[in-house]
């Protein structure tokens, strides 16, 4: 019983870790750190006459809130450094444990008298901790931790999360805050690693820095990692199979005829390895298994028709930008510009390499912070360049350059990312979880949001598709596609027809002309002339970082000054094809 | 703090830092091709030594200086051994976690497999090698240029004669390395991949065998730092991961990808660590703290640091 | 020696006499002897745990067995791994009652926290390396016993020892408990005995260099040097002091005689010169006897501890002193056991001052009911390096009559 007891800790700390590592994708190498915050807390303060309940309860908080605090660090740095950073936190951990024996005890650790007991003066009761109260108490908590992550994998939390692992960059470009759930998510799993620290820790009686060395932190890891990603039964499976490690290491050495002591820790270190070879396996056996439990509601493509936007509305401000100039080092990229978006129209940026207007779009975009000028959102001052939230929020969303997808998550989630920007409710994820009224209110509307903007784009029967199905012009319009899920009615495109066919760009059009009908403004940077001319409402031309002409196609087209820059340029100005001609 | 004191430690720092110099110099290395970060590195170190030592001497070794033919063969055994970890570590913990183009894939993954790799090659080496600590023989005889193995410094101070002699050997490694790196058909070849990997390929750079030349390096500089360090002092199976920890500060410091920076990261991270160890007020039980805290606190501050070090050697 | 008490010695010789008695007791039961040692930390330490309570029990299975109650006891030796780990220990401990174990053998981690498991059982647990001070409290824990030498004491002897020099005494400790422990007693002995302390400093225990420190003592004006610190430390302390041209006499805890010590020296066997420890003797004032007999019977089974130097031509060997404090527990709870007739609280009381026995290296070996420590001061000793070979010191009363032990083959 106490070995289980102990055991089901250990789950609740991978339940923990599983948190950043699995459903975030963070390599967080550190867990034991945290263990050794709630353990050696919860044994000093009790040490110190604090009522044991009191003493675990502010040990976690202390550990959530370190985990917050250096989430501030950690949650910026990439994976690499995230994993040297947090790795190098568990041996400083335990260096600073085993240099100052005053807090850790030294080698003998702090001790605490077994079976503890609960005393309550004022209700007269009496709680010995038995083993078993520990293993009731730690598999609840594992059994509601389970049934969260299992919960709230389909809802709104999950599908940051998703967002998050599979691609933080993109996220953030669609609202999602990066920092914020990284944040909390390594507060969180701070928090239940110094719980089960601490119940560990009351239920032996004894820590000492040797039981938090790191082997603890990067056992924990491997643990979490063999259970594959997001998964809410990864945890017992990695945790089972540490449990059985040892005696899967005596096993071997008395197969090999070799001294068992002697032998586990390099078998434990060799079957760790091993491990890490089973973390697909695992995974597909059991997510075969599961297979035959009933899909998800997240896995459902989404059935709701899409709202009526056809009826177009009055041109409004969307986006404006005067007098912006940009530097970098001693090259001047924008030099005194004006670009301005309404609602309504397309609106392209043109100009050849070097002429300013990608910078133009990253400082509309909030990328970059422009050394003079204004930036208006529908005429009130844009938030400060930074992460991407505040703009999105405020009305404008842009697509990144390349085709970047939120990993093989199927084509209906990826939008449904996109449409989490338009939910402004407050412990939206907590309400999901208890399955409020509310929740089932806002999921109709994300399914909705995701509907209308995948019909949009013309994807509306690929909701339920891999990513990895569809062809590079779909996932281009599926670019669009998660960009106006989010409800921004200024949507600036990167470049959106690079590598498309003809037949493709005509279909672009069409699908830019909607967005343009359905109320959007739409700002893109493009070098294909031709698709400008045809989609474009107005065209503003850049040259050395200054605006050489804004207008009709059309008439840009006849601007003398355009045609001294563009002179012999094929794009524009020498010889209009007849398409565009027609077009315009 | 006297001024024969603070000599002291800044030359048995500018020692100890080269040694981080050097296990940052194959860290860096590994980073600017693959992406990842060679956390095995620390144990390959010490594990290629102990190895040599093994195989040479027996399980129980002594500080007494080697014969020349032991000396060869303990560098001889201690590099082949080196590169061979290194490239073991490469196929069993890195490779399958990379993409095609040789790069990070799955950071998961190669985290994993690194760590666990260095606890494979730490308990591993504990069954043949139990006890706290070793002496080992030095097969480079750095002792051997003064009678009494130490020199006399202005202030009063000494310092152990093979201080000089590590820090003239480490530096001289590392010159041979970037020069490997900046001018060899294979060093241009992995500045080419380093830069580009796809551009490369394109070119008919074989990236799959850069990448193993790469660490066969790595594996390499991990056991010349190891012959230097190894035997100026007490050494256990396990007291390589923090040496790997320091080596990754120095690196950091010195901004990843760039081998001159590591070299001189190292320099001043021992320096400091010597310095915080003689400094009265603060005492020496802080000294073991300050890479780990410098690798905590570098990339707490500068969180960019990892990507800001694009080039290898083209500083 | 005052101390002994005369009377259990009847006892157990009463009880060794029965013992020889009976050998056609019928057979059948079974002594469990459980070894809680750091097999995966510490395996040096491990291995003289476990070898000196394997030979002994191998010594009395051989022998037909403990005899009490009327039927011979097989001794089986249960060893656990516990990774240095107290609650790993505690787990031990649990296991150890749970198969009605005779005694449970640790190195010392853990003692602290074992009592809550041990109490209610009466299972005895026996430290047989720790020298700690914070954890033998025989009204607090009084299943806890140590046989081993405590560390203040050593340290307090050593202080007293070199009083007589009129010291002026540098102190460098390292950052283990060990370190810590060594140095509050010393400062306490040193002050104590008005020898001036002019320089103290802790290292760190990976610290390869402790120039600086050694430097700092030379300065000011330091004539001993008291190292009390890991073997890694006290070797890098006197390489430290003769690469700097320093002779001063230098004296270490316990760990001086640590093979480490000569293995980084060993191409300096000068510097050794003015080297000296402190430690439990090896040898009593009953001659060498007892120690060669043990040491026979260890060698034959385990093999030579080589150090790995050469003197005079010869191999040096390390006396296997460490394993003699578990083989001692072990003969120690089987007298008892030939008393109490059980394991349990009655052995618990028979431990008590009712049972002594001779240990491995001529000492007696036994407890009263207020005492947990079972090495006195008195047993413990003074030693110099003679090139890389050590000898008890001659000019300390308790140790210069002290037999030489051999320790070339």
């Amino acid at each position: 019983m106490r070995t289980f007891a102990t055991d089901l800790y250990l789950l609740v700390a991978a339940y923990g870790l599983a948190l950043p590592v699995s459903y975030a994708g963070l390599p967080v190498l550190g867990q034991g750190a945290f263990v050794a915050v709630g353990a050696f807390g919860t044994l000093l303060l009790a040490a110190h006459g604090t009522p044991l309940l009191v003493a675990v309860a502010v040990a976690v908080a202390v550990a959530a809130m370190a985990g917050y605090l250096a989430g501030f660090a950690g949650a910026r740095l990439s994976g690499a450094s995230l994993a040297l950073a947090t790795w190098g936190l568990a041996w400083l951990a335990y260096a600073v444990l085993v240099q100052f024996p005053a807090v850790s005890g030294g080698s003998q650790g702090l001790v605490h008298r077994t079976p503890a007991q609960l005393v309550s003066p004022s209700l007269g009761l009496v709680v010995t901790l038995q083993p078993w109260v520990h293993a009731l108490f730690a598999g609840v908590v594992a059994v509601l931790l389970a049934a969260m992550l299992w919960r709230a994998t389909s809802g709104p939390w999950g599908l940051d999360w998703s967002a998050l692992r599979t691609g933080p960059a993109l996220a953030d470009s669609l609202g999602v805050p990066v920092q914020r759930r990284r944040r909390s998510l390594l507060s969180a799993s701070a928090g239940l690693g110094a719980l089960a620290g601490a119940g560990t820790a009351v239920l032996v009686g004894v820590v000492s820095p040797t039981d938090f060395s790191p082997l603890l932190s990067l056992q924990l890891f491997v643990a979490v990692l063999v259970g594959g990603t997001a998964s809410w039964w990864g945890p017992p499976v990695g945790v089972g199979l540490l449990a059985a490690l040892p005696s899967a290491s005596d096993g071997i050495s008395s197969a090999l005829n070799v001294d068992p002591l002697r032998a586990r820790a390099v078998l434990t270190a060799a079957l760790l390895v091993a491990a890490l070879t089973l973390r697909r396996p695992v995974g597909e056996v059991v997510r075969r298994l599961l297979a035959r439990l009933p899909a998800r509601p997240m896995d459902e493509p989404p059935t709701v028709s899409a709202p009526d936007r056809s009826s177009r509305r009055v041109s409004s401000p969307l986006l404006r930008m005067s007098g912006v100039q940009v530097s970098y080092d001693a090259v001047r990229a924008l030099d005194g510009v004006d670009v301005d978006l309404s609602s309504g129209e397309v609106h392209a940026l043109v100009g050849p390499n070097g002429s300013g207007k990608s910078t133009a779009l990253r400082v509309l975009a909030g990328v970059v912070a422009p050394d003079a000028g204004v930036v208006e959102i529908a005429t009130h001052p844009a938030p400060r360049p930074g992460a991407a939230a505040p703009r999105v929020r405020a009305g404008v969303v842009r697509t990144l350059q390349r085709t970047a997808t939120l990993g093989a998550l199927p084509t209906g989630v990826q939008v449904a990312v996109g449409a989490r920007a338009q939910e402004n409710i407050a412990f939206l994820g907590v309400r999901h979880l208890l399955a409020t009224p509310v929740s089932r209110a806002a999921a109709v509307a994300r399914r909705q949001a995701t509907a209308g903007a995948l019909d949009l784009v013309g994807l509306g029967d690929r909701a339920s598709v891999e990513v990895a199905r569809l062809d590079s012009s779909e996932q281009r319009l599926l670019q669009i596609a998660r960009a106006i899920a989010t409800g921004a009615p200024a949507v600036l495109l990167d470049e959106p027809a690079a590598g498309m066919s003809r037949r493709q760009r005509d279909n672009l059009v069409r699908v830019l002309r909607r967005l343009a009908a359905a109320g959007h403004g739409v700002l893109l940077v493009e070098h294909d002339m031709g698709l400008v001319g045809r989609a474009a409402d107005r065209v503003t031309v850049l040259a050395e970082g200054r605006v050489l002409a804004t207008g009709r196609p059309s008439d840009v087209r006849q601007d003398p000054a355009v045609r001294r820059v563009y002179f012999g340029d094929p794009d524009l100005g020498s010889r209009p094809t007849a398409e565009e001609q027609t077009t315009t | 703090m006297s001024g024969g004191v603070l000599l002291q430690a800044v030359v048995s720092g500018l020692s100890v830092g080269a040694v981080y110099g050097l296990v940052g110099l194959g860290f860096t290395l590994v980073w600017s091709l693959t992406r990842v970060l060679a956390l095995a590195h620390g144990d390959i170190v010490v594990g290629s030594v102990l190895v040599a030592v093994l195989v040479i001497v027996g399980r129980t070794p002594v500080a007494l200086s080697p014969g020349v033919a032991h000396s060869i063969g303990l560098v001889l055994l201690a590099l082949v051994a080196g590169v061979l970890l290194s490239l073991a570590a490469y196929a069993v913990a890195v490779r399958p976690f990379l993409d095609r183009g040789q790069r990070s894939e799955d950071v998961l993954g190669w985290v994993a497999g690194g760590v666990t790799t260095g606890l494979v090659v730490r308990t591993g080496l504990g069954l043949a090698l139990p006890a706290a600590a070793y002496a080992v023989p030095d097969p480079l005889h750095l002792d051997a240029f003064t009678a009494s193995g130490s020199v006399r410094l202005p202030g009063g101070g000494s310092v152990a004669v093979r201080s000089f002699g590590v820090l003239a050997v480490a530096l001289v490694v590392a010159a041979a390395a970037d020069w490997f790196v900046r001018s060899s058909h294979a060093g241009r070849a992995m500045r080419a991949v380093a830069d580009d990997v796809d551009a490369a390929a394109l070119c008919g750079v074989p990236v799959g065998r850069v990448v193993l030349i790469a660490f066969g390096l790595a594996g390499l500089l991990a056991a010349v730092a190891g012959l230097l360090d190894v035997p100026g002092r007490s050494v256990a199976v396990d007291s390589g991961v923090v040496l790997g920890l320091a080596g990754a500060a120095a690196a950091l410091l010195g901004r990843l990808g760039s081998p001159r920076g590591a070299v001189v990261g190292g320099l001043a991270l021992g320096v400091g660590q010597q310095l915080v160890g003689a400094w009265p007020h603060l005492g020496a039980s802080w000294a073991p703290i300050v890479p780990l805290a410098a690798l905590v606190v570098v990339l707490a501050v500068r969180p960019g640091g990892l990507r800001a070090g694009r080039q290898v050697a083209a500083e | 020696m005052t101390r002994r008490p005369v009377a259990p010695l009847v006892f157990a010789l009463i009880a060794a006499s029965v013992g020889v008695g009976c050998s056609s007791t019928p057979s059948g039961g079974a002594v469990t002897v459980v070894v809680s040692a750091p097999v995966s930390t510490s395996p040096w330490i491990a291995d003289f745990e476990r070898n000196g309570a394997q030979l002994a029990a191998a010594q009395l299975n051989a022998a037909g067995g403990i005899v009490f109650g009327g039927r011979s006891h097989h001794v089986v030796v249960d060893v656990r791994d516990n990774g240095g780990s107290p609650q790993r220990v505690v787990a031990d401990a649990r296991a150890a009652v749970a198969q009605h174990a005779a005694v449970l053998i640790i190195d010392g981690v853990g003692a602290a926290a074992v009592a809550d498991v041990t109490d209610p059982a009466g299972l005895p647990v026996f430290v047989v390396f720790d020298g700690g001070a914070s954890f033998i409290d025989a009204q607090a824990r009084p299943t806890l016993f140590r046989l081993a030498p405590a560390d203040q004491p050593m340290a307090v002897r050593l202080a007293d020892y070199l009083a007589g020099s009129h010291p002026r005494v540098g102190i460098l400790s390292d950052d283990t408990g060990f370190g810590a422990d060594g140095r509050t007693a010393l400062r306490a002995a040193f002050i104590r005995d008005k020898s001036p302390i002019v320089s103290a400093a802790t290292v760190p225990t990976g610290a390869p260099d402790v120039g600086t420190q050694v430097l700092a003592a030379r300065h000011a004006g330091a004539t001993t040097l008291v190292v009390w610190a890991g073997a890694p430390i006290v070797a890098a302390t006197i390489q430290a002091a003769r690469t700097a041209g320093w002779s001063v006499p230098i004296w270490a805890g316990p760990t001086g005689e640590d093979p480490l010590v000569r293995q980084r020296l060993a191409g300096h066997v000068d510097w050794l010169t003015g080297v000296g420890f402190v430690s439990f003797r090896i040898t009593a004032e009953v001659g060498p006897k007892p120690f060669a007999t043990y040491r026979a019977a260890y060698e034959k089974k385990y093999g030579v501890d080589k150090v790995g130097v050469q003197q005079g031509g010869k191999e040096v060997v390390q006396p296997p002193d460490w394993s003699m404090y578990s083989y001692d527990t072990v003969n120690l709870i089987a007298a008892g056991l030939r008393i109490s007739g059980a394991v349990g609280a009655p052995l618990l009381h028979t431990l008590e001052g009712k049972v002594v026995v001779t240990g491995a290296n001529g000492d007696e070996r036994g407890y009263l009911a207020s005492t947990r420590e079972g090495v006195s001061p008195d047993d413990m000793y003074f030693a110099r390096f003679h090139g890389f070979v050590f000898q008890p010191a001659t000019d300390d009363l308790l140790s210069q009559h002290l037999p030489v032990v051999p320790q070339t083959s």
